[in-house]
């Protein structure tokens, strides 16, 4: 780092300090990483997480669509995957758009009510790589089969045919689709041959072999009951008109389908236990809480009590959010849950829950203490109180810095597109915060100077999180509503890193649910493949994982899903494995030093 | 007491970030637009001229008289004439945190030193801004004593929280109800299950409605095994939270706006659904106390709702209403005095009740139907004697003087007095989210 480099960020760093973050950023750590130019190769601005969208050609906007009457699934904002779909070994991008009333789902009635004809569809970008050092897109909408006309909301990756390629869910306000892929990022529609009929408007989902019989089924998490007729006007008067509470409507079901393996799926809710679980879902995670080899359900609700679907193993699941601890947050109270990251975020190897909520409401971070119990740690973590300034939906669990914890970054942006008028203080528009583990589950705001995501407020929804750029280390996409995305260029890292590709069985392109235990540098690390989690969003598969100084992973087991456990022994870091399923290398790829590939 | 209680316990914090949560929106909204138009039009000025006139105005006569967003501007308009006047600048801050506006208030008082601590060190805690709100809290104040110990738990400082509880115990007394649940919480965060359990006993005993010791307890049972019964009452407190977060929401309407008949009117309705009956009634005679013409039926109608089916005492319910009609003339009044006569055994004074109403109500098919139920009812407890004639017509009942047999007020629409018996308010607009 250059010594003006140096200054700069000093005096960024003051500056932030002087203007009094909502919480303290953390800035003592003298293992934090360097700045690095926004764009390489200019200097005109300073960030660990530049926004590189408009470099790498990500011209997306996305509309809502909206009028001025306030119809709510406006104001809920859509999704964003992130997966290699043309199977090139490069994350590619695909963004949910909403905006469209497909006239297939919606009488022309009701598209004039709600006066939406915009035409927008997805867009998907694929990884054209880093040519030059410079990250890639390559717009592929047209005659990708994605680009047809709905309302997107939620997204959902998965090979769910068993090809080796990754197929496509999009949950929408209206009819929700179904596309396969032919491994090439082409898609066909097969929502009328899927037997998938989800509720009207479903916020996302989560792929995952519920019933271990090694092919991905399908959680779909419903939200309201609310057509188009049933819309209502809200606000204290004329003059002052806001989007009105869910408590008008009813929430509607969530659904389990269940794949036979070709990507035909039955509706298996009422066989999984699954009725009664009626709630206004916006999001799902899937990890093995209870660590008995299978995977559990996490599904955050808005403004009522969330869910905690235990699975036996066979696919019958048991609400157990209740007696856990994890249906309210630690005062008993039920919270407006947007967004959940489910992972290992205080490093004693069992999966805790991290949930994004409504502004003046805390995020809640629930810890895992074994046995399938839960304590609310929000406050005395870190995690939670900074939530109380913004309202959060998309977010991640990721090691940021490679140094071996899992931090987490939270997408935020109000609802109400004139909060500005109702509440004193509060903006529509909102930074995204990056809270920075110390390792032992102990947070920290990371301060604005990071990069413009933390600095520059926009309304975030989904999020995704994939190693765009092949440096090793975890980038992030946020989708905004209304607004371009922010693609951001991960120059946080220092760390060692091991990356893993873990494939799944039977030819199936992912292992959902595999469970890594990796020991390096005498600590020991646990990440699980855990399918679905932040808003409407899906997570690139690959493992990144950081190691900090340890320059070998000593011991590293998988758990693969219903296949046992392997072990591999005194690994080199900073290497991608790709890994079969069972445990066998099928290539190894050394990854450049970090400062090198900056 | 239940509500001093509840409100000074240790789950304050979060009593309050929920009405945040809840009111935030909807007050500021209404706020505003009170402060925009309402109190500008009852001051005969537009928007423009607010502030100057407010200035002019006695903030205090405003808050008396119930107008506490207009007193907040006052006195935020004389503050920006008088900046230096620190007693001033101490006041508007208490005033804000009085209507819950906690963020003002600590923007208020930031210039102040240390004669605002104590209101700086419940806003912290408030806003969950724990660390700071520590050094702030009295230890020796009977409300801060329990918000450092909520704070010292929140943040995982258990030891510290161990030691406060004494002294807490010394100002709050060794059985305080809210004292009690905190050194439940505390057993509890500490791992020790087997004992929060009895603490939050003894809290539910005295407040049964207590949801911090509901929750605790239904915890802390299924740790220690008792796991149906633990269910049974988180069950019992899932079910409870939402009136008692109505009843928080509804307190919060009534400071921004304590002489709102309604707002009372509100609260009475929720403390009936929680059993305090005591309560509600005092909230239903005071709605009365505030109510013009125009508010008055459907509060009294609750109100005698509450009198014969939780007191049962129908007589009291009728006097009510009947006292209620001599001041308004409501059909709804009439008629729900007589389905109450009817269901007392006084047929023959429904039938009177009802052949006046109907009479000047005789397109209302409601009042028609139960009119004939009445005279039923009538017939069947006093067979006639041989030679008596029936039972008289509508058209054969002389009218009724008032306050004995009220009949229908002029002008009300068809159907509107059987109808709206049910006494409820009307289906309002959709209020904002949260």
């Amino acid at each position: 780092m250059s010594a003006a480099r140096t200054c700069c960020l000093a005096g960024l760093l003051a500056y932030t300090a002087a203007c009094g973050d909502a919480a303290t950023p953390d800035t003592s750590s003298p293992a934090r990483p360097e700045a690095a130019t926004a764009s390489r190769g200019s200097t005109d601005a300073v960030a660990l997480l530049p926004d590189v969208a408009a470099e790498a050609h990500v011209d997306f906007v996305h509309t809502h669509g909206g009028t001025g009457a306030k119809f709510l699934f406006e104001t809920m904002g859509s999704g964003v995957a992130a997966a290699d779909f043309d199977g090139d070994g490069l994350p590619d991008l695909l963004f949910v758009q909403s905006g469209t009333l497909p006239p297939d789902d919606f009488s022309a009635a009701d598209c004039a009510l709600a006066g939406h004809a915009t035409g927008t569809t997805a867009r998907l970008y694929l990884n054209a790589g880093t040519a030059g050092g410079e990250l890639r897109f390559r717009d592929a909408t047209a005659g990708s089969g994605l680009d047809v006309a709905l309302y997107g909301q939620g997204v959902a990756v998965g090979d769910v045919d068993g090809d080796g390629d990754r197929d496509v869910y999009l949950g929408c306000y209206g009819r929700s689709h179904l596309f396969l892929n032919d491994g090439h990022g082409r898609f066909t529609d097969t929502t009328a041959q899927s037997g998938i009929v989800d509720p009207p408007w479903t916020t996302g989902g989560a792929f995952f072999d519920a019933d271990g019989d090694g092919d991905l089924d399908l959680y779909s998490v419903a939200y309201l009951d609310m057509p188009i007729a049933s819309h209502v006007v809200c606000g204290p008067s004329k003059d002052i008109r806001t989007y009105c509470h869910v408590d008008l409507w009813p929430g509607l079901d969530d659904h389990l389908w269940i794949n036979d393996g070709t990507g035909h799926f039955t509706d298996g809710s009422a066989a999984a236990g699954l009725p009664g679980t009626t709630g206004k879902g916006l999001a799902v995670a899937a990890e093995d809480l209870d660590d008995d080899g299978d995977l559990d359900l996490f599904v955050a609700n808005d403004s009522q009590a969330n869910l905690l679907l235990r699975n036996d193993g066979s696919g019958r699941f048991t609400n157990r959010a209740r007696e856990s601890g994890t249906d309210l947050n630690g005062e008993g109270r039920s919270e407006a849950c947007m967004g959940v990251a489910a992972a290992d975020l205080d490093g004693d190897g069992d999966g805790d829950i991290y949930v994004v909520n409504f502004q003046q409401e805390r995020n809640t971070l629930y810890r895992n203490e074994g046995g399938l119990f839960f304590t609310d740690v929000a406050v005395s973590s870190g995690a939670g109180v900074p939530g109380m300034q913004s309202l959060g939906f998309g977010v991640a669990a990721l090691d940021i810095e490679n140094d071996g914890d899992l931090d987490l970054y939270v997408a935020n942006g109000h609802i109400f597109d004139n909060v500005e008028e109702a509440e004193h203080g509060a903006t529509w528009k909102q930074v995204d915060q990056l809270y920075l583990n110390d390792g032992r589950g102990h947070f920290k705001l990371a301060p604005g100077s990071w990069g413009p995501s933390l600095s520059e407020p926009r309304v975030g929804r989904g999020l995704a999180t994939a190693d765009f750029d092949r440096d090793g280390d975890l980038d992030l996409v946020v989708s905004n509503s209304n607004d371009r995305p922010w693609v951001l260029r991960n120059d946080a890292a220092t760390g060692h890193r091991i990356v893993l590709r873990l494939r799944g069985p039977s030819g199936r392109a992912d292992a959902e649910g595999a469970v890594v235990r990796l020991t390096a540098g005498g600590r020991e690390l646990v990440r699980t493949i855990s399918p679905g989690g932040s808003y409407a969003s899906h997570m690139d598969t690959e493992l990144v994982i950081g190691l900090g100084d340890a320059k070998t992973v000593d011991r590293l087991s998988i758990r693969w899903p219903g296949a046992g456990t392997s072990e591999l022994l005194s690994l080199d870091a900073d290497c991608r494995y790709d890994i079969a399923f069972g445990g066998e290398i099928v290539s190894k790829t050394t990854l450049p030093a970090l400062a090198e590939a900056r | 007491m239940r509500r001093s209680e509840s409100a000074t316990h240790g789950s304050l914090a979060g009593s309050a970030r929920h009405l945040l949560r809840l009111g935030v929106a909807l007050a500021s909204l209404a706020a505003a637009v009170a402060s925009q138009a309402g109190v500008a039009s009852q001051a005969g000025v537009g928007p423009a001229g607010l502030a100057q006139d407010a200035g002019k105005t006695d903030a205090e006569a405003l808050w008396d008289s119930g107008q506490r967003q207009a007193a907040l501007s006052a006195l935020e308009a004389q503050l920006a004439l008088n900046p230096t006047d620190n007693a001033l600048r101490l006041h508007l801050a208490q005033r804000q945190s009085d209507v819950g506006r906690w963020e003002a208030a600590l923007a208020t008082a930031a210039s102040l030193g240390p004669q605002a601590d104590h209101l700086r060190g419940t806003a912290l805690y408030i806003l969950t801004r724990f660390d700071e709100s520590l050094g702030l809290l009295d230890p020796a104040d009977p409300g801060q004593c329990l918000m450092r110990l909520d704070s010292l738990l929140a943040l995982d400082r258990l030891d510290e929280a161990d030691a406060a509880l004494a002294p807490a115990a010394a100002v709050r007394g060794q059985d305080d109800v809210a004292l009690t649940v905190l050194r439940g919480r505390l057993h509890a965060a500490h791992g020790r299950f087997a004992e929060a359990v009895p603490e939050f006993r003894a809290a539910l005993a005295r407040d049964p409605c207590d949801r911090a010791a509901l929750f605790g307890l239904g915890q802390a049972l299924i740790r220690t095994g008792e796991r149906s019964e633990g269910l049974a009452l988180l069950e019992r407190h899932r079910a409870l939270l939402p009136l008692l977060d109505r009843h928080d929401f509804a307190l919060q309407a009534l400071d921004l706006d304590p002489l709102h008949a309604d707002h009372h009117a509100q609260l009475g309705d929720i403390e009936r659904e929680l059993q305090w009956i005591d309560s509600a009634e005092q909230r239903y005679r005071r709605a009365e106390d505030l109510a013009g013409p125009d508010e008055l039926a459907p509060i009294v109608l609750r109100h005698a709702r509450l009198l014969d089916e939780d007191r049962h005492t129908p007589e009291a319910a009728l006097a009510l209403l009947d006292a209620a009609f001599a001041r308004v003339p409501d059909p709804r009044l009439a008629v729900r005095a007589a389905d109450l006569a009817l269901r007392s055994g006084r047929a023959a004074d429904a039938v009177q009740r009802l052949t006046a109403l109907a009479r000047s109500r005789p397109e209302d098919g409601q009042i028609q139907q139960r009119l004939a139920a009445a005279r039923a009812a009538a017939a069947a407890a006093a067979p006639p004697e041989p030679g008596t004639p029936p039972a008289p017509t509508p058209d054969a009942v002389p009218g009724t003087a008032p306050g004995t047999a009220p009949g229908a007020a002029p002008g009300a629409a068809p159907g509107a007095a059987a109808g709206a018996a049910e006494g409820t308010t009307p289906a309002g607009v959709p209020r904002g989210r949260r």
